[in-house]
């Protein structure tokens, strides 16, 4: 049987983070990823939170050239679908909706579609790094939140400090301070987790 | 001749202000407002600002207002006098359209972005919708992707609200849009309203 095919692993961390989360989700239906990459976290997420009938959906602009790429083993793209493919042998009742296109306009559609009504129970934002993308991410996520449901932001802590604005805190907290009569903070450290009241 | 019915002017003082960054917008042809009442800021804009041929899109819910001031204002009633406004103003000024969004902003504004070409295409935004700090970081986020280069985003009521009721007026929200995007935009007007150019 055929296996996964990972070049980072910038995700070893989290699991022992997430654990603790998935009692507090509303249910483990309907979760939505941002910045998929080689799908590591995608596969885990799959793997460890979702139920049988549910679907994780994956937005991800997988940019040609893309910065990690390692040519021999071909694209970050190329090893998302390989790993999703793999994924889907091992646990065929759980669905992985791969939506390829900047965060932005992709979950601007999203709601558009869904309106204000919270349709996931769990998000995870690692797209863009920068503070004007994480804030634009942070921003159109929450609407997409179902109520009881958990946001996590990745790499809150990564970058050169006093590059403020070539990192997620700025962001991040200006989110959660603005946020602050509809958000819970459920985890705080390297990464920075928050519940919709 | 028909007037113009408005029962409100918190616009009064935006034309002087407005007046002088019309010369800064990249073109005339395609603005954008969120939040459009009974359509003063409407009117103006199309009067004013718009050249032949352009468009000027309208997102308002004209849903009851929250605030107590306004409690007893029918919305019902406002949209009405939006429509009648926008009639009158499409017989004077025929070649400008007004294309008129009943929805919440988010959602609005998302399916506006989904369509393709609509991208950094607008060359002047009014942020004037909720006054709830997280709805306007919202607001602002989403239009900024609308916002051609050199276009202008003008928020309305930056100092609005009791000033100790930070996450229930625009200014926290504002700040930090302005902070955060500093990279991407210059500060063209600071007053009661603020205005950002798109770099």
């Amino acid at each position: 049987m055929a296996d996964y095919v990972f070049t980072q692993d910038w995700f070893h961390w989290a699991p022992a983070v997430w654990q603790n989360l998935l009692p507090l989700l509303p249910a483990r239906k309907s979760f939505l990823e941002i910045g998929s990459f080689e799908g590591r976290s995608t596969v885990w997420t799959v793997e460890n939170m979702l139920d049988d009938g549910g679907t994780l959906t994956c937005i991800d602009p997988w940019p040609s050239g893309d910065l990690y790429g390692d040519e021999a083993r071909g694209t970050a793209e190329d090893r998302f679908d390989h790993n999703v493919k793999v994924l889907g042998q091992r646990f065929a009742k759980r669905r992985v909706e791969k939506r390829k296109g900047q965060s932005i306009q992709v979950m601007a559609s999203l709601i558009n579609s869904h309106g204000l009504e919270g349709v996931y129970d769990f998000i995870y934002i690692d797209g863009l790094h920068d503070a004007t993308g994480v804030l634009s991410d942070a921003c159109l996520a929450w609407p997409l939140l179902k109520q009881g449901g958990v946001v996590v932001f990745d790499d809150y802590l990564w970058g050169d400090p006093k590059d403020i604005l070539g990192r997620p805190k700025l962001a991040v907290d200006a989110f959660l301070n603005i946020f602050a009569e509809s958000a819970d903070v459920v985890h705080l450290g390297y990464q920075m987790a928050v519940r919709k009241r | 001749m028909a007037e113009y019915k408005f029962t409100t002017n918190w616009f009064q003082w935006s034309p002087d202000v407005w007046t002088r960054l019309v010369p800064m917008l990249p073109a005339r042809a395609k603005f954008l407002e969120v939040g459009s009442f009974e359509g003063r800021s409407t009117v103006w804009t199309m009067e004013h600002m718009l050249e032949d041929g352009g468009t000027i899109v309208c997102i308002d819910a004209w849903e009851d207002l929250e605030h107590e001031a306004y409690r007893d204002m029918s919305m019902g009633s406002v949209e009405e006098r939006f429509d009648y406004n926008l009639a009158l103003v499409g017989t004077c000024f025929a070649k400008r359209k007004a294309q008129k969004i009943k929805a919440y902003s988010q959602p609005a504004l998302g399916g506006i972005l989904g369509q393709p070409g609509e991208l950094e295409s607008y060359d002047f935004i009014y942020i004037d919708g909720s006054h709830d700090a997280p709805v306007v970081l919202t607001d602002a986020c989403q239009a900024w992707s609308l916002l051609r280069r050199g276009g202008i985003m003008m928020f309305d009521d930056y100092l609005f609200g009791d000033p100790r009721d930070v996450l229930h007026r625009p200014r926290i929200a504002i700040d930090a849009f302005v902070n955060i995007f500093a990279e991407q935009l210059v500060v063209v007007h600071q007053g009661y309203q603020y205005a950002v150019q798109k770099q």
